[in-house]
């Protein structure tokens, strides 16, 4: 069922958390945000306080705090519904990060696609100022910290955190080689924090809450809550927030799904998975719980489904790395054959097979590493091979008998 | 009356500087004002702030968003991905090409509009869903996005 | 940084922290493929070849990016990894054009042994193949892009922004579209000059020379000689096959480590021009006819002799050259000097850096660059004047490039034309034309005002200091803005940049040498870096680039009429004695006379035999109305070249050169270098080396030579010379080794002056300012300057001779400002006139603001268009250098 905490009716007053930090120690404020055990919420789960504390760590005078708002993944909006609404706790997390982390300089990276949010975002930092909880000097605690709004300009890929770095410097989004990490080396080669939009609306939450609450608002071995944004075919699309760890299955009744035959968790990237299956849970260990999840029910074809997501790939990669620039245009090769008939076999996809593990474990960044997760399931799940042929000219043969 | 990119430059150039970080800005002002980047611009900006211009080049040929071919004063971008997908967009993408006379990112002669498809842009609760200008119109129609794109000036 | 432990393929290993799998991998002898990586650029991580199995870790790691960690356990060959490598291969495979068959670059491809190596045939191919065969870029003059075979590594983006400073290529579009281009994607629109630097870094066919080879990879036979160019010399390895000279390849080693500039790459197809001469020529009744060697030369001693026997040995001179090689000018000098009877040698050195060799060695003792090219990269301040390093220099240029951008260093440009390293440089003073003493003194004006000088390296290395503080005294910063135009706040920045930094080098070239205050000018920038203690100490000093290939070579070696090798001088008795003994003659105690000397008496009759040896002083000499007139009045002139120069033409004997190509030798580069020449191809016809035909000449005239190879020679120079003394061919088959270099076993000098200057105490000259000898007036309102560009050489007679080099520049013309070309009603492209008090030339117009307004530059490699025709021949009364840089001229449109 909905648990709100970000999402609630009545929520503490915006800038209450962050002057409650203010009465702590940075340290303080890292090991909370450590202890609450909350993951990134931006999908690759790693753990905040781990990243923060790094970052604490690293000695310069100067370090960034930077927002990813350059949510890009297919069915994900989530962040579009909390920079509407809740734009004050997202610098108020902001501005928590900052002073945790020893930084002043904040910056959200808003994707393109969003130009129409920037006023509720200005609108929010300039609220922030009038109630001096942004400037110099914050609550005569000796910190500054403002907060800046830069927009992408239609790359996906610039939602990776070090080509959204690279993209701030004003360069082409290219995923930069890790190590260096940004906790040492991100903007401006200087210690920097990404988290995503959710992340640091969770963070004023934590700190008034305190660790343990918050870890207790997820299921099992999850901590928080988690929204979720769920589309396709579906009664209610729309964003719901969720004790982290729950079943799947809660969320689709809630959005009223019917005639599953497919699930997609994660976005495009994610897992696509069989109506059978949607008592899994919403977990790190299990489904990994990105921001978007898509119901296709028994009238979709899921091979158009796929094509449609390796289009997007062949689009949205980069190109810089050998695998996944060449790989995601051979899959899509290959899903445009399945669907023509030109492969009818799965023995056929055998090289493709290969290559999707291939680039697995060799592409540079989570885009070429993930964006054979969508080939690879929705071929196992729901590709029947035991139909006729449909093209003379196919790999089997078969249909020339 | 449209600025000349030289003048959009150096206004640029005095509201964000002249570093390397601030290309992206420098850009995006040139891309919207004029709804495309001039070589004219790429060479300003290459000048100013001391990026070679091939590299300025690269950087913009890398956006979707940037065009280095002149647009129309009106960009319609409707949503390919696949919620979008599952709720219409066809039709809707084949109406706004039948009425318009364009194919998906060609530009009407008078300059008028250009029509463009995108990846997933976050409205997928509402779909099927475009941004015309930045702004966005959900829960399309082919009857509904055509009168929208009608009403554009 | 400390060891730390790995286990690499079941082995324990203890490697340097902060190094990547990759170098631990090659320290240890285990070999992982890679493709996109290189030493020499940034690491791009991007063909995921060189994967290897960390335990532990999800994915594989890239080892040429991934550092190593404590008790990381390793696994390069795992399945795993085996399979990785095979199928991203297999992606590259399917995406290229695989054109092996008739591709140049195969047998040399990094893809292709990678293919190879890797066992994958066409029929284990696991993909289809959907190549883009798109157009191949071939709108660059040298180069070509194919997109068909670009594997993305993105190192030619790296090799040109980075080792070059350019950028003129970056990496286009993205995913599946990208491309390597300049954005409008052509080479030659931007400012591609050509050189190379990316074609010899790209794995494989992608960008490549746009002429073909002809000839297979492996039947070529590989020569590594130095450039014929410019005076950094070059490395290059010559790719021969069938007595053609098939490729050129920079040689990563020292100087250049690869870096050529476009005409040591693409510019020696000269070398099988059909002009070149193939047999001796001899004038008769105006015309050139063919002759035999031996009835040649006994034809030159039967004249020669005849002059000399009726008007004495002064009465013959000889132009030795800065074009041929070390032992061919020592032959040459000690011809003129043994043979003859006379001092009368000089070179084109005259004309470029007499000052320097005048001023520097009264100033610090030995007048050539004190530090090294290498050095430059890590100056924490570079000076450069007068020189406009990208053309001229153009693999320095690099280096003082990557000097700012990599290591913080500032650069103070101080040079009248807006030149391309001002697009580098911290500050850039634009100085009025002949006005060099005057800045120089108002910088030391500043620093000895705001003591900033060093004085314990003043009072302790240097001598008559107060005589130099006092004449500064006057040149304030106002006073100089006065003179020189240069705002009083950019002389007192300069000066606090260039004293205040860690280490502080001087560049300089023709700018600073070509006015008759030239050796002022050589002294003003050694008083400059004395009063900072900047000589002898790594990456300071004062440094002139010297221009010609050899130049410092000629002076080296005595071509000059004032110094026997070694800059023994003449006039020095114990000096010429040595050399009576060692060359077994009585030799001449007059000094001989200069260049210009020399054209002034042939016209006066007062020299009458003239032998010049691959010089060219009819497009490179000033006035040159003057000096033709001059050399149609020579009684007999012998020219030995390897085409029929417009000197030669003038010639009553012109006897056929073997090229550089074609002969051994050694040249001795801008940096005190001593480099090797190694034949790679045959001389056409009858064409010899020069050191042979000097041999012939001095036997005719009654001195017999003989040597039996250009090492020999050199052993002879080493035995005389005691900068060479220790320089043996067998010495430098590797690299050079920069003089001084006493004996056998001293290792070469890097920089000159540590702990105390060759001639004991630096010594202060206090200079006053002079103006040139020509200023506008109204009748000659705008000052013209000379000098050269990047695509061709001296006189053109190499550079003009390659189509590529023609195809970036043809012909002459004339850098205007646009508000001058506006004013005069000139067009851009169109024709114009320039004349002068000495004579006129019709050339083209380029509007351009490198030039100042009011300020006319003109190439002078274009006999049609004689830039030297306009030059005044006035001298420093030191150096008998001519002001080729500062003249009066006319500019008026052609109705
Ligand atoms: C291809 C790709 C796209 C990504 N897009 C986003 C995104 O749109 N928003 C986001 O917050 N994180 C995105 N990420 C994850 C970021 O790299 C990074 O992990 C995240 O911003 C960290 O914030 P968090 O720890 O708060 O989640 C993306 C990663 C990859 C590989
Ligand atoms: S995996 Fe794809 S998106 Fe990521 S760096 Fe490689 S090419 Fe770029
Ligand atoms: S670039 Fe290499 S692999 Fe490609 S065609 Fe040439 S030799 Fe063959
Ligand atoms: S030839 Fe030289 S200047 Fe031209 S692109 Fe290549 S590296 Fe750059
Ligand atoms: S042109 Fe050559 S060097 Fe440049 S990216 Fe392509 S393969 Fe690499
Ligand atoms: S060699 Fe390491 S990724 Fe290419």
């Amino acid at each position: 069922m909905e648990k709100k905490v970000l999402l609630a009716e009545d929520q503490p007053e915006f800038g209450a958390g962050f002057e409650l930090a203010l009465t702590m120690s940075p340290a303080d404020v890292v090991y909370i945000v450590r202890d609450s055990g909350i993951k990134g919420r931006g999908g690759a789960g790693f753990p905040t306080g781990i990243k923060w504390n790094l970052a604490g760590a690293a000695s310069s005078d100067v370090k960034y705090v930077i927002c990813n708002a350059d949510e890009g993944e297919p069915g994900t909006f989530k962040d579009r519904i909390l920079l509407e609404k809740y734009s004050e706790r997202l610098i108020e997390g902001m501005a928590i990060g900052g002073y945790a982390i020893g930084s002043s300089h904040g910056i959200i990276y808003l994707r393109a696609e969003y130009p129409y949010l920037i006023p509720a975002i200005e609108e929010a930092r300039k609220n922030m100022i009038d109630r001096g909880l942004l400037g110099k000097n914050i609550r005569g605690k000796g910190f500054d910290f403002d907060v800046e709004i830069r927009t992408g300009s239609g790359a996906y890929i610039c939602g990776e955190e070090t080509a959204l770095i690279e993209s701030l410097e004003g360069r082409s989004g290219f995923p930069r080689n890790k190590p260096p990490f940004p906790v040492n080396s991100g903007y401006l080669n200087k210690p920097t924090i990404v988290n995503n939009v959710e992340t640091f609306c969770a963070v004023p939450h934590i700190i008034l809450g305190g660790s343990e609450w918050y870890a207790d608002l997820g299921i099992g071995d999850c901590s928080g809550t988690k929204l979720f944004s769920i589309s396709g075919d579906v009664e209610k699309p729309g964003v719901y927030e969720l004790p982290l760890g729950a079943p799947l299955k809660d969320l689709l009744e809630l959005a009223g799904a019917k005639d599953i035959q497919a699930v997609q968790v994660g976005g495009a990237s994610g897992r696509t998975i069989r109506a059978t299956e949607i008592h899994r849970s919403l977990s790190y260990d299990d489904l990994p719980p990105g921001g978007s999840v898509i119901v296709f029910d028994s009238t979709v074809n899921m091979l158009d489904v796929l094509e449609n997501f390796m289009e997007f790939f062949v689009h949205e990669s980069c190109g810089q790395c050998a695998p996944c620039r060449e790989g995601t245009l051979q899959l899509m090769n290959a899903v445009e054959d399945l669907i023509s008939g030109d492969i009818c076999s799965e023995e056929s996809l055998n090289s493709y097979f290969r290559l999707a593990e291939v680039m697995r474990i060799t592409s540079k960044c989570g885009l070429g590493q993930t964006a054979v997760n969508c080939f690879v399931d929705i071929i196992n799940n729901f590709v029947d091979f035991t139909g006729e042929c449909v093209s003379g000219e196919c790999c089997c043969e078969r249909g020339d008998q | 009356m449209l600025r000349n990119p030289e003048e959009i430059v150096a206004d640029g150039i005095r509201e964000f500087g002249n570093g390397r970080e601030r290309l992206m800005q420098l850009l995006t002002k040139v891309n919207e004002e004029l709804s495309w980047i001039p070589t004219t611009a790429i060479e300003a900006i290459a000048k100013a702030t001391g990026i070679s211009v091939a590299e300025v080049y690269s950087v913009v040929s890398f956006y979707s968003f940037f065009s280095t071919e002149p647009r129309g004063r009106n960009i319609v971008r409707l949503c390919s991905t696949i919620s979008c997908v599952m709720t219409g967009q066809d039709e809707i993408l084949k109406a706004l090409m039948d009425e318009f006379g364009i194919e998906p990112f060609g530009t009407t002669d008078d300059g008028r509009l250009t029509i463009e498809t995108t990846p997933c842009i976050g409205l997928c609760d509402q779909a099927p869903a475009m941004l015309v200008n930045g702004e966005p119109h959900v829960k399309l129609t082919p009857e509904k996005a055509c009168e929208i794109v009608r009403g554009l000036g | 940084m400390h060891n730390i432990s790995i286990r690499i393929n079941g082995q324990p290993h203890s490697i340097r922290e902060g190094s990547t799998i990759l170098e631990a991998c090659t320290e240890v002898g285990i070999e992982v493929p890679t493709l996109c990586h290189h030493p020499k650029v940034n690491i791009s991580g991007n063909c995921r070849i060189c994967v290897v199995e960390v335990e532990g870790w999800n994915t594989l790691a890239p080892a040429c990016v991934t550092p190593i960690i404590p008790n990381m356990i390793v696994r390069t060959h795992s399945p795993r990894v085996i399979e990785s490598r095979k199928v991203v291969a297999n992606l590259l495979l399917a995406a290229h054009n695989c054109d092996c068959m008739v591709c140049d670059t195969a047998g040399i491809c990094e893809l292709q042994d990678l293919a190879y190596d890797l066992g994958i045939d066409s029929r284990s191919r696991l993909f289809d193949n959907f190549e883009s065969l798109e157009k191949v870029d071939d709108s660059s003059p040298v180069l070509k892009y194919d997109p068909s075979k670009c594997i993305m590594c993105t190192r030619c983006v790296k090799a040109c922004r980075d080792i070059q400073g350019k950028g003129i290529i970056a990496v286009l579009n993205r995913g599946a579209d990208m491309r390597v281009g300049t954005g409008v994607n052509l080479l030659d629109i931007s400012d591609c000059d050509g050189c190379g630097e990316c074609v010899q870094i790209c794995p494989t066919g992608a960008l490549s020379a746009k002429f073909s080879m002809g000839v297979r990879s492996w039947e070529v036979e590989k020569i590594r000689t130095s450039c014929s160019y410019c005076g950094v010399g070059c490395q290059l390895d010559m790719w021969v096959h069938d007595n053609k000279l098939v490729k050129v390849e920079g040689s990563d080693i020292i100087p250049n480590y690869g870096s050529t500039c476009v005409k040591g790459r693409y510019g020696h197809t000269f070398i099988d021009s059909d002009d070149r001469l193939k047999t001796p020529l001899i004038k008769r009744n105006g015309e050139f006819t063919e002759a035999t060697w031996a009835e040649t030369i006994s034809y030159i001693a039967e004249k020669i002799g005849k002059i000399r026997d009726e008007h004495g040995p002064d009465a013959i001179a000889g132009l030795s050259s800065a074009r041929v090689t070390n032992e061919e000018n020592y032959l040459f000098q000690k011809m003129m000097r043994a043979a003859v009877g006379t001092n009368n040698v000089d070179h084109c050195a005259r004309l470029c850096h007499a000052s320097t060799v005048a001023g520097l060695a009264a100033a610090f003792g030995s007048g050539a660059m004190t530090n090294s090219i290498a050095e430059l990269e890590y100056a924490k301040c570079i000076l450069v004047t007068g020189s406009n390093t990208t053309e001229t220099h153009p693999v320095i240029a690099t280096i003082i490039k990557r000097a700012v951008r990599e290591h913080g260093a500032k650069l103070i440009v101080v040079d009248p034309r807006r030149i391309d390293l001002v697009d580098h440089a911290t500050l850039w003073l634009r100085q009025k034309n002949g006005t060099d003493v005057a800045w120089m003194n108002g910088l030391m004006n500043v620093i000895i005002s705001e003591n900033l000088q060093d004085e314990e390296y003043i009072s302790e290395r240097t001598e008559d200091f107060e005589a130099v503080r006092k004449i500064v005294e006057r040149f304030t910063p106002e006073m100089v803005e006065e003179i020189t135009t240069i705002p009083a706040e950019k002389i007192r920045e300069a000066a606090r940049i260039f004293a205040t930094a860690e280490v502080s080098s001087i560049v300089y070239s023709m700018g600073i040498t070509q006015h008759i205050t030239g050796t002022d000018n050589v002294l003003s920038t050694a008083n400059l870096a004395m009063l900072t203690g900047n000589v002898g100490k790594p990456s300071g000093g004062v440094n002139p680039l010297r221009g010609q290939n050899n130049v410092q070579g000629a002076c080296d070696l005595g071509a000059l009429p004032n110094v026997y090798p070694g800059y023994q001088k003449v006039a020095d008795p114990a000096s010429q004695e040595k050399f009576e003994k060692a060359w077994g003659r009585k030799l001449s105690p007059d000094n001989g006379l200069t260049v210009v000397e020399i054209i002034n008496s042939l016209e006066s009759g007062k020299v009458k035999g003239l032998i010049i040896m691959g010089e060219n002083p009819m497009v490179s000499d000033p006035n040159l109305n003057h000096a033709e007139k001059a050399l149609e009045s020579a009684e007999f002139l012998v020219v030995c070249d390897i085409f029929l120069t417009e000197t030669a033409e003038k010639a009553d004997v012109v006897l056929p050169a073997a090229s550089f190509a074609e002969k051994e030798g050694t040249f001795t580069n801008t940096e005190r270098r001593v480099i090797l020449l190694r034949k790679f191809l045959d001389a056409p016809g009858k064409a010899i080396p020069d050191w042979k035909i000097i041999c012939d000449l001095s036997t005719s005239f009654g001195y017999p030579m003989s040597y039996a190879n250009p090492a020999e020679i050199m052993d002879e120079i080493a035995s005389v010379t005691p900068i060479y003394g220790g320089i043996r061919h067998s010495r430098i088959q590797e690299i050079g080794l920069q003089w001084p270099c006493p004996d056998d076993t001293h290792p070469g000098t890097v920089y000159l002056h540590e702990g105390v200057f060759k001639r004991g105490k630096g010594k202060f000259h206090p200079v006053d300012f002079i103006p040139p000898a020509e200023n506008p007036d109204e009748e000659y309102p705008f000052i013209l300057s000379t000098g050269r560009i990047l695509f061709h050489y001296h006189t053109g007679s190499m550079s003009r001779r390659v189509s590529a080099l023609n195809e970036y520049v043809s012909g002459g013309y004339a850098e205007i400002h646009p508000t001058d070309v506006d004013r005069l009603g000139l067009v851009d492209g169109g024709p114009v006139s320039i004349s002068t008090r000495r004579g006129q030339i019709e050339t083209t117009v380029r509007s351009t603001e490198m030039v100042a307004i009011g300020s006319v530059f003109v190439p002078f490699h274009f006999a049609e268009a004689a830039a030297n025709r306009l030059t005044n021949d006035a001298l420093d009364p030191k150096a008998k250098i001519p002001e080729l840089k500062v003249a009066a001229c006319q500019v008026a449109r052609i109705q």
